[in-house]
């Protein structure tokens, strides 16, 4: 029994001192990363919250699957919470997720949210991931937050430089929603449009969910527009504006953001969307490898056809990014993960090339396609200079 | 002291200590905002519960009250304290404005009217983009100083919501505890009588629409300095509604069901948050079985078991004294 007891102590403290020697390796090792996802999972934004969720999951059994998964075989646990629609319910989600120790946050995709939650995401070192694209979202005073879609700057810059160089236009009025994501895009428009010497001959806005939009096309027609480029939120009130439009008797070339090349909208629209333009983060079987792996992975899944640029792409390549990130400093300290991530240069994502900007823009690309028989194609892509 | 005042006096020392027991910022977040709304749903019940006038306008006082404060507090860098009290006077003033009119209407068609302002309200929030920079809202809202101490977490903004509260309630209850209160229950009894027995029933009326609107100012200001961003979806008819039933489910006569529906409905959707995307159906199959279950909200039901817990004041001896049974009066 004593050579028992004294092996036992013996082991005991070997095991103490390596404790104490390398507590990364024997408290980090096979422990789960928490990672915090604020979809809408209720409420008005609930089918791109369920995107968000089938990309999230997505990411996270294939790199839970991987051999090593994270690093130093440490899994991804998911933490979800339910940002609702509202601002107010997104800042309790994220104060509820901040509780439960999480190492990383996939913020809401809705700009006002991430607005909202500014005040309490400051001062705090997690890295948050965002697919929101309003420009003011990187400049909240925030150094650790990530946009890993194309902000509306960009985007609008491609659509009126397509609508200026491509479709020639002089006379270019802007369509958009009245909410922040619409008129922060028609500012957008705007503000480039200045930079070709152009002024908006007409500028018409309508709330989300309108059902009758006669008054505003007309009043585009009347100001004799050659192209319409147009913000629209919901692609819900796609079908119904191109409906309209084409009833209407509208000839002129609509250029419009990425809800009118949303499958849905495409689908429900039918032949009123043809010969429709829009810019798109991601047009299928015009990307990368990568991007035709997830396609074809998250159809197998899910059989259906990921909404990629707003749903579940950007939260896949969000994830994917993090876990890389992890991998390559061989450690999830938030101070450390953020200053890794303003260092990514062309890292490889399903919406394209990623490299950080001093603001925390990854993604500086868009393409505009062109809509046919039920299916985009493309027809430009535009890089900004990171 | 009676028992009762004991009673509500200790319960208020014990609410103070919310902010020391509890430590997770969430719960604190929570609790701050359910005390906002008890606010403005107390002012609400001033004029739906005390007076009988249904408005459907309270988030867009809310609204009114956030926006004014943050503006005065941004664009003069005034503190808090001092734009706080101004934005409800404005809120005050614009309630006055929009009642004056409207309530020479009743029932659906005042309804409608009060639907029709709070659209007005939110239309001119998004598009007035230089005086509220539209729909992206406006942000970097100072939060309060107390000397050399920045109430800037929920523990320390905790004491404001609740000094307000607490304010809120004394005024509501001296309200309907006065010759003020009495008119306004005459009115929402029955108007023509009130009219006839010599009140001034458009003049009480607009008075109930004025404090509605500046409690509505006041938890709008308040939730302003404590999220320090505000947009104009939140102040939208939803938010009215959701307003609305805070007040039906606690009780819409009594200040007590007021607070308690705000506090109950502000907590609900959080308790339920577990059950995730089937939450929303919970949540309104539960207010569905309070309405009907519950007419006289959440203290009406505590009022049928327990009929000491807010007795009516008494009623006048003149009102109490028997009445002789005559050929006239018998039926």
């Amino acid at each position: 029994m004593p050579a028992t007891r004294k092996k036992f102590l013996l082991a005991s403290a070997a095991a103490s001192a390596a404790g104490l020697a390398f507590p990364n390796v024997v408290l980090g090792k096979g422990e789960p990363i928490r990672l915090g996802l604020l979809p809408p999972i209720t409420g008005a934004q609930a089918l791109l919250g369920q995107q968000e969720q089938e990309g999230a999951k997505f990411a996270v059994d294939e790199i839970n699957a991987r051999p090593g998964k994270v690093f130093d075989d440490r899994p991804f646990e998911l933490v979800i919470e339910d940002a609702t629609s509202d601002n107010q319910s997104a800042v309790g989600a994220l104060n509820k997720l901040l509780g439960e120790n999480v190492d990383a946050v996939v913020c809401p995709v809705l700009s006002t949210q991430i607005q909202a939650m500014a005040p309490v995401m400051k001062g705090r070192q997690e890295p948050w991931m965002t697919g929101g694209t309003a420009v003011k979202n990187t400049q909240l005073g925030l150094t650790n937050i990530f946009r890993c879609r194309a902000s509306d700057g960009i985007t609008a810059q491609a659509m009126t430089g397509f609508a200026v160089e491509q479709l020639h236009g002089k006379k270019i009025a802007i369509f958009h929603s009245s909410e922040a994501f619409g008129t922060g895009g028609a500012d957008q428009v705007e503000a480039s449009l200045a930079k070709f010497g152009l002024k908006a001959v007409a500028r018409e806005q309508y709330p989300n969910g309108t059902k009758d939009f006669t008054a505003e096309i007309l009043r585009i027609k009347q100001a004799g527009a050659d192209v319409v480029v147009g913000y629209i939120q919901n692609p819900s009130d796609v079908a119904v504006i191109l409906s309209q439009y084409n009833s209407l008797g509208m000839k002129t070339p609509l250029v419009g953001s990425p809800s009118v090349g949303n499958q849905t909208a495409i689908d429900t629209a039918g032949k009123n969307s043809n010969g429709m333009y829009c810019a798109q983060d991601f047009i299928l079987g015009f990307n990368s490898n990568v991007a035709t792996k997830f396609v074809t992975g998250f159809y197998n899944r899910y059989h259906h056809v990921p909404d990629v640029s707003t749903g579940s792409g950007w939260v896949y390549d969000a994830i994917r990014l993090l876990a890389d990130t992890y991998k390559k400093i061989g450690s999830i300290d938030k101070t450390k993960t953020a200053l890794a991530l303003h260092q990514t240069k062309h890292w490889e994502g399903v919406l394209g090339d990623f490299t950080c900007d001093a603001e925390g823009n990854m993604i500086h690309a868009m393409s505009i396609g062109r809509i046919e028989n039920g299916k985009v194609s493309l027809v430009k892509k535009v890089v900004v200079a990171a | 002291m009676n028992r009762r005042a004991l009673a509500v006096a200790v319960a208020a020392i014990l609410l103070a200590a919310f902010p020391l027991v509890v430590k997770s910022q969430y719960i604190l977040q929570v609790g701050d905002s359910a005390i906002i709304y008890a606010v403005a749903v107390i002012g609400l019940g001033i004029l739906l519960g005390f007076t009988g006038q249904m408005s459907l306008a309270q988030a867009a006082f809310f609204g009114i009250g956030a926006y004014a404060s943050a503006l005065l507090s941004i664009s003069f860098g005034w503190s808090p304290w001092v734009t706080i009290p101004l934005a409800v006077a404005f809120t005050a003033l614009v309630g006055a404005l929009v009642g004056w009119p409207c309530l020479r209407l009743s029932g659906h068609y005042l309804a409608l009217a009060t639907i029709g302002f709070g659209i007005i309200v939110q239309l001119f929030l998004i598009n007035d983009k230089g005086l509220t920079n539209g729909p992206d809202g406006l942000t970097g809202i100072p939060p309060p100083k107390l000397g050399p101490l920045t109430l800037d977490t929920y523990q320390t903004y905790f004491y404001v919501v609740y000094g307000a509260l607490l304010l809120s309630i004394y005024v509501a209850w001296r309200v309907k505890h006065s010759r003020i209160g009495r008119a306004l229950e005459a009115i929402r009894e029955n108007e023509i009588a009130a009219q006839a027995m010599g009140i001034d029933t458009t003049r009480y009326k607009v008075l109930a629409f004025v404090l509605a609107s500046a409690f509505g100012g006041l938890g709008g200001a308040l939730i302003a300095h404590m999220t320090r961003f505000i947009s104009p979806d939140s102040y939208s008819f939803d938010q009215s509604v959701v307003f609305l039933v805070m007040l039906v489910i606690g009780g819409s006569s009594t200040i007590t069901g007021a607070v308690t529906g705000a506090i109950l409905l502000t907590f609900l959707p959080e308790v339920l948050r577990p059950l995730k995307d089937s939450y929303i159906m919970v949540y309104g199959a539960a207010v569905i079985v309070m309405v009907i279950f519950m007419p006289d909200g959440l203290i009406g039901l505590v009022k049928r078991f327990a009929p000491s817990f807010e007795p009516s004041p008494p009623r006048p001896q003149a009102l109490r004294a028997p009445v002789p049974r005559t050929a006239d009066t018998a039926s």
